[in-house]
């Protein structure tokens, strides 16, 4: 059996100390800067054993590698419980405690991707999306006809532009109200743009986030090439996970983009800025926000949006916010997969609706398709008073749109 | 092992809290140290003691290998099964039971973190006087069943010296609570009493040899009102051991701290001097003034040594050891106590073996009360080095042995027990074997015992 992918992490592996520091906090309880949250790692929250720990998936990689241990499906599945949201991996206090310093989400793709080249992964659910991608082109099965149904009535937009809006499967498809009142943000701050309409094709990032990397590439490949027939040189999403594997796995892929990739909050920060977005309505509410592990942590430190959504927040008149236990780099993952991961997901983003509650605040904002999704199945299924919104639409109600 | 202990278990705690799967026992096959792969056969996470007392008794009629698992951090192996049988992982026991102001006292459930109590009781105003630094992952239970230490020991001693009492299965499944509690009526305000000797001591130390800890009362103290720090550089190994025992003998400060240049170069740091001491104080804002300047007062006087403004206060712990390392480097801590006098004498000899087997090194020093618990590092390849890391190893422990240190935890070093005068190893050999008849728990630790 050839780990190929997983081999060059070799020395990150083996340099795993099995320190404990991946599995649950606090952390720099003696810090000034105060402890971090009490839980790290969603998986092993979940489920507390070992196994279910950076620490446990890193010792069964450097077994693989050893030729000492076997893939059974248990084991596979064990895997993919896991929603690589690099809580196991970021730098403490300026200095990282963990000696495989951040490779935790790299080793774990790495390893998946191995798995699925020697036809034992991923797991069923992730085939399911893959197969709903092949056939429609995006992870819900839907017609790839409807791909534009979110466009605000009497919307018409160019076909070539500088922006190209990207909103993703889950802001088109899930929850339409984000990807309309993005367009409607946009449109108010004066900034045209295009949508890639039925050539729009999943992200890819279920598929390489599963290890599906053949899969993965063609979509790439297509994105790629549809984006630049638009001539944008600006691509905006709507999800952090689009964003991050638009960002950082295209050019894995693609080579070096001639766009640069953006998320939404970046663009409605400049707007705001630039005074061409003015909140003006008063929103009495007690906000907090949740920032997407995929805007932050996991593409620290090369980039980090922390300020650009707290800033669009805070524009808001009448808004008291407060922050969680948990945030920026300490961000506390919100389940990410309700539909792949069902069970690790609603526990995940239960935590984090109690960490909201925990904070006084009424309403739980985010940045992120998904987060959306996962954090409002779970306020749901609590029967909580708690509103997840997405920043957009937040904005949207202040600006009296 | 037979499938038929795995179904009893699964009865006991259920079938999500046991697994026999190859790929979780990898999970469990190594802790921090070089020991390992030692894999256990099967993996168990109680709920609670009386799951934890019912697994003991299987265990014990089955004569069945039980190794306790908290974090998993300690630095010699003693956190791996030596002849298989049960893991039993405690991390699933990490509640809070009880904080009372009363007898300022903490009761929790012994697989809470340490760092999650400390941050429970901080925000209520309360603090352990110790200032540890290891993973978060660093359970209560393993920390008092291997004597924990931080900085902070200068003036309160380890962990087991702020310990009320315990409650503990025994190997035989008996569930037994020492300290005030086992007196009836009484709760859980004083370790010693009229009822006879300390059995909680039994307990400490003993890296789950003798029983399995599943709840700990643990004296909480309140936070000062200041906090004060000063670092002094010295040029001789000699000299900085003179500095610590000055400040020692002086009893002002809560944790004194000696490190060598190069454990700076390890961990990144800037290096003041080629021997570093820090001192620090706490109190009230007017005592803390007074033991920072009579620190400084001493040394002053005593000539040696300079004040180092810009050394920094930290004390060296996990990221220290984890972080500056090229992969595969790693760091072995070879740990160990002496009386301060030969501070200097042990420096030269880790020196010296670390020479002879060319590695790398750092040293560190903790003062706890009156004598020194040391951490010196040696870093090594793990792929071309490690043969010669442990053969470095077992010479300093040997080294150390003849100077008169004793061994910090040593494991399953046998050369340890050989050590052990005769006449005590036969005294803890008659309460290992009535405490655990079938000798079912934590086989292969030291010291070794003969069934
Ligand atoms: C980088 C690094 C830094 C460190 N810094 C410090 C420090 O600052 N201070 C310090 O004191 N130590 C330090 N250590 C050592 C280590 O962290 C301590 O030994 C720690 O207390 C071990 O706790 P654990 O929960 O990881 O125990 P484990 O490693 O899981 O177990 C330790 C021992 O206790 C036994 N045990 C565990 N649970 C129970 C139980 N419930 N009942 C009975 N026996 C049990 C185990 O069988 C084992 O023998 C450090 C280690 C590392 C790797
Ligand atoms: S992955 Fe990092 S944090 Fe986790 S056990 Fe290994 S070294 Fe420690
Ligand atoms: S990526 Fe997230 S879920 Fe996966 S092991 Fe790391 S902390 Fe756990």
């Amino acid at each position: 059996m050839k780990f190929e992918m997983l081999e060059p992490y070799h020395r990150w592996i083996w340099n795993c100390q099995s320190c404990s520091t991946c599995q649950k906090g606090p952390q720099n309880v003696f810090s000034p800067a105060g402890p971090t949250p009490d839980r790290i790692c969603p998986s092993y929250d979940k489920y507390p054993r070992l196994t279910y720990s950076a620490q446990g998936r890193i010792l069964a990689a450097r077994a693989f590698l050893e030729g000492t241990l076997e893939v059974t499906d248990s084991f596979v599945a064990s895997l993919y419980e896991c929603t690589l949201c690099g809580s196991c991996g970021p730098e403490r206090m300026g200095r990282s405690s963990c000696s495989v310093h951040r490779q935790q989400v790299p080793i774990f793709r790495a390893l998946r991707t191995d798995l699925v080249k020697m036809g034992k992964a991923p797991t069923e659910p992730y085939k399911k999306v893959a197969a709903s991608i092949e056939k429609s082109a995006n992870r819900f099965g839907t017609a790839k006809a409807k791909r534009t149904q979110w466009l605000p009535e009497g919307m018409a937009l160019p076909e070539k532009a500088e922006t190209l809006y990207f909103p993703g499967c889950v802001a088109t498809f899930k929850s339409p109200e984000i990807a309309r009142s993005t367009a409607k943000l946009l449109n108010r701050g004066g900034v045209e743009f295009a949508v890639l309409g039925e050539e729009e094709w999943c992200c890819g990032n279920p598929l390489s986030a599963s290890g599906q990397q053949d899969a993965f590439e063609p979509v790439v490949q297509h994105n790629v090439s549809a984006i630049m027939g638009t001539g944008a040189n600006r691509v905006m999403t709507s999800c952090a996970c689009c964003y991050n594997v638009l960002k950082f796995r295209y050019p894995e892929v693609a080579g070096d983009l001639d766009f640069e990739v953006v998320h939404t909050t970046e663009v409605l920060a400049g707007l705001i800025d630039e005074g061409k977005l003015k909140p003006e309505k008063s929103l009495s509410r007690t906000l907090t926000y949740q920032d997407p592990c995929h805007l932050t942590r996991v593409n620290a430190p090369e980039v980090s949006l922390f300020e650009e959504p707290r800033k669009v927040i805070q524009s808001i008149p009448g808004i008291s916010f407060t922050e969680m236990e948990g945030n920026g780099m300490f961000t506390q993952c919100c389940g990410r997969n309700p539909y792949e991961l069902p069970e690790l997901s609603l526990h995940t983003g239960l935590n984090r609706i109690k960490d909201a509650q925990a904070a006084g605040a009424d309403t739980l904002v985010t940045s992120c398709a998904f987060c959306n999704w996962s954090l409002g199945r779970a306020a749901k299924s609590l029967g909580t008073d708690m509103q997840v919104m997405d920043v957009t639409t937040l904005l949207i109600q202040a600006m009296g749109l | 092992m037979g499938k038929g202990i795995v179904k009893e278990l699964e009865t006991i705690v259920g079938a999500e809290n046991v697994t026999d799967e190859e790929f979780e026992l990898i999970a469990y096959s190594r802790d921090w140290s070089y020991d390992g792969p030692l894999k256990p056969d099967i993996i168990v996470t109680p709920g609670s003691t009386e799951e934890v007392s019912a697994v003991m008794k299987l265990a014990n009629k089955t004569q069945t290998p039980v190794c306790a698992r908290g974090g998993g951090t300690t630095t010699t192996g003693m956190a791996l099964p030596r002849e298989g049988g049960i893991v039993l992982d405690l991390n699933r026991m990490g509640r809070i039971e009880e904080i009372d102001e009363d007898a300022m006292a903490v009761t929790m459930q012994a697989g809470i973190t340490v760092y999650r109590m400390i941050k429970f009781i901080e925000k209520r105003g309360w603090k352990i006087p110790l200032k540890p630094k290891f993973g978060s992952g660093v359970s209560m239970a393993g920390w008092a069943s291997f004597n924990g230490v931080g900085a902070g020991g200068s003036l309160y001693g380890r962990v087991t010296d702020m310990l009320l009492g315990l409650e503990v299965v025994l190997p035989t499944g008996e569930i037994v609570t020492t300290g005030s509690a086992s007196f009836k009526g009484a709760k859980q305000f004083c370790r010693y009493q009229g009822t006879g000797p300390d059995l909680t001591g039994l307990f400490l130390n003993t890296f789950g040899t003798m029983g399995v800890i599943t709840g700990i009362t643990l004296r909480v103290y309140r936070k000062p009102e200041t906090e004060g720090f000063i670092g002094y550089g010295f040029e001789t190994a000699e000299d900085a051991q003179e500095g610590i025992r000055i400040l020692t003998e002086a009893n002002i400060s809560y944790g004194i701290n000696l490190y060598d240049e190069e454990m700076c170069k390890i961990a990144g740091l800037p290096i003041p001097a080629p021997w570093v001491v820090h001192m620090y104080a706490e109190g009230w804002k007017e005592e803390v003034d007074f033991r920072v300047r009579k620190g400084r007062e001493l040394l002053e006087k005593a000539g040696i040594g300079e004040e180092r403004p810009k050394a920094i206060p930290f004390w060296y712990g996990v990221e220290g050891m984890s972080s500056r390392l090229i992969p595969p480097m790693r760091t072995a801590c070879v740990g160990g106590f002496h009386p301060l006098g030969i501070t200097a004498a042990v420096f030269h000899a880790y020196n010296r073996v670390g020479e002879e087997y060319n590695l790398r090194r750092g040293m560190v020093w903790w003062v706890i009360n009156n004598y020194a618990n040391i951490f010196p590092i040696y870093v090594y390849n793990e792929e071309t080095e490690l043969d010669v890391m442990i053969k470095a190893a077992h010479d300093l422990r040997a080294e150390w042995s003849d100077l008169g240190c004793t061994p910090d935890f040593p494991g399953p070093n046998p050369d340890i027990t050989d050590r052990i005068v005769p006449e005590y190893l036969a005294f803890y050999t008659k309460v290992k074997k009535t405490l655990d008849p079938n000798h079912i728990m934590h086989r292969g630790m030291s010291p070794r015992v003969a069934y």
